[in-house]
């Protein structure tokens, strides 16, 4: 995958971008983790890119405390902690459980992302990166089996250069209504609106709570006609992003 | 087995018997354990607390709502690295790569010679580049020019990363590593596109 080019990037730049990116023979980042193989010791012995993974990586596990940094560190665990609290649904979903196929990585990439990174959708003038929300797994027969039960969020997601004019999700087999919740990262919900479609506009006063640099986060619920809950979206976040030169805080 | 010898292993074993309503219970015992190193290494990426904050976030919903993509071929923590670097590059990549504040023009993507349409298709597979890098640089200035010029990291993300204590950081090896390529360049023009 090609990273696009930073302002002001050269032509000479660009090039080494290209040529330092990872290509199909570096290794994924899991195969750090134990003893290389002499093909992929080979090969790290001649990647530079693969050697930097290999140190950043060690540094990850090795979990060495800089001095300064604690109180920091502290904070930004115990925020993290109490977001999730608020945010993350009151179930998870089961991990697999028999070992299978890994899912290959490329520097950082799961599946999954690559899979959401090649994925831009314009969503109110605003290109936005998707997640998806399913997986594929081996099916009985051989073919690929995509599960049904969460809400595929289709976008926003991610950092967006204005505030979204739709929350856009796939419709579900068997949905009549979707419930869509808005909140902030705290919980406390910002709006709450039912819809027969599998999007739904934005009302400008809630875009207007939308604030830069403000992480909102939004699920949708999928109903049957008996008003049963079939289907449910992750806790999906976004958040306007704060225009050149205004600080951060 | 008591709580202390339970491995993230033994926690994701009992996640995938769970009952629904238990699951998050789980999932929040699995996270407590790594909470503290991704903040550490989200910190060190972004530099900003709030930002880290963010990204730490994130990286904890994705891993929630991906839990049962992990297949138990990698420790459950290796898998979060994943997750945990994808989303600190992702976030370092939307800014602007800062200026080295060097004055020396950084040389040329090295090819094994002149030959122009050779020299295209070389340079798109980096190979012959990556030799001249590890021959030329050090280890540090290596990483250190991977992660600035290949994953557009900033000069002061890169100091905090890679621990870097000496008083000007970052730049002071990308100084150095795009001197010792220029006269790199140089030597294997002279030997005819030899390293």
């Amino acid at each position: 995958m090609t990273t696009p080019i930073s302002p002001g990037g050269g032509e000479v730049e660009r090039k080494w971008q290209q040529a330092l990116e990872a290509g199909p023979s570096c290794l994924p980042l899991e195969r750090f983790a134990g003893t290389l193989t002499a093909a992929d010791a080979a090969h790290v012995a001649g990647c530079a890119r693969c050697q930097t993974e290999r140190e950043l990586f060690a540094a990850y596990e090795a979990n060495e405390p800089v001095e300064g940094e604690g109180l920091a560190v502290e904070w930004i665990a115990a925020q993290t902690k109490r977001r999730l609290a608020a945010t993350l649904p009151a179930t998870a979903a089961s991990p697999a459980a028999t070992p299978a196929a890994a899912p290959r990585t490329t520097w950082g990439l799961p599946s999954w992302a690559l899979m959401a990174a090649s994925v831009a959708i314009l969503v109110g003038g605003t290109a936005l990166l998707v997640t998806p929300d399913r997986r594929i797994e081996p099916g009985a027969g051989g073919g690929d089996v995509y599960r049904t039960a969460r809400v595929e969020i289709t976008g926003p997601a991610g950092e967006l250069a204005e505030a979204p004019t739709h929350l856009v999700w796939t419709a579900v087999p068997g949905a009549v209504q979707y419930e869509v919740r808005l909140s902030e990262v705290d919980g406390t919900e910002l709006w709450r609106v039912t819809t027969s479609s599998p999007a739904v506009p934005v009302p400008s006063e809630v875009r207007a709570r939308a604030l830069p640099a403000k992480t909102l986060v939004w699920q949708v619920s999928a109903r049957d006609a008996q008003g049963r809950t079939i289907a449910e979206s992750g806790a999906t976040g976004f958040r306007v992003r704060l225009a050149p030169g205004t600080p951060e805080r | 087995m008591g709580a202390e010898a339970r491995t993230d292993e033994d926690i994701l074993a009992d996640l995938s018997r769970a009952a629904p309503d238990e699951r998050r219970h789980l999932a929040d015992e699995l996270f407590e354990r790594h909470y503290a190193r991704v903040a550490r290494w989200c910190f060190r990426l972004t530099g900003d607390r709030e930002l880290a904050a963010d990204v730490a976030q994130n990286v904890f919903i994705k891993a929630y709502r991906h839990l049962e993509d992990f297949r138990g071929q990698s420790r459950f923590s290796t898998w979060l690295y994943t997750i945990v670097r994808h989303e600190c590059f992702a976030q370092l990549r939307r800014h602007a790569r800062d200026p080295d504040g060097d004055e020396d023009a950084l040389v040329d993507v090295p090819t094994p010679d002149d030959d122009p349409e050779t020299r295209v298709a070389r340079a798109s597979d980096g190979q012959f580049a990556h030799q001249v890098l590890l021959e030329t640089l050090d280890a540090t200035e290596r990483a250190v020019f991977v992660l600035h010029y290949g994953d557009e990291l900033p000069l002061d993300t890169i100091t905090r990363t890679l621990g870097l204590g000496n008083a000007s950081g970052a730049k002071a090896y990308i100084v150095s590593a795009k001197r010792k390529l220029a006269r790199a360049v140089k030597r294997i023009a002279a030997r005819g596109g030899r390293l």
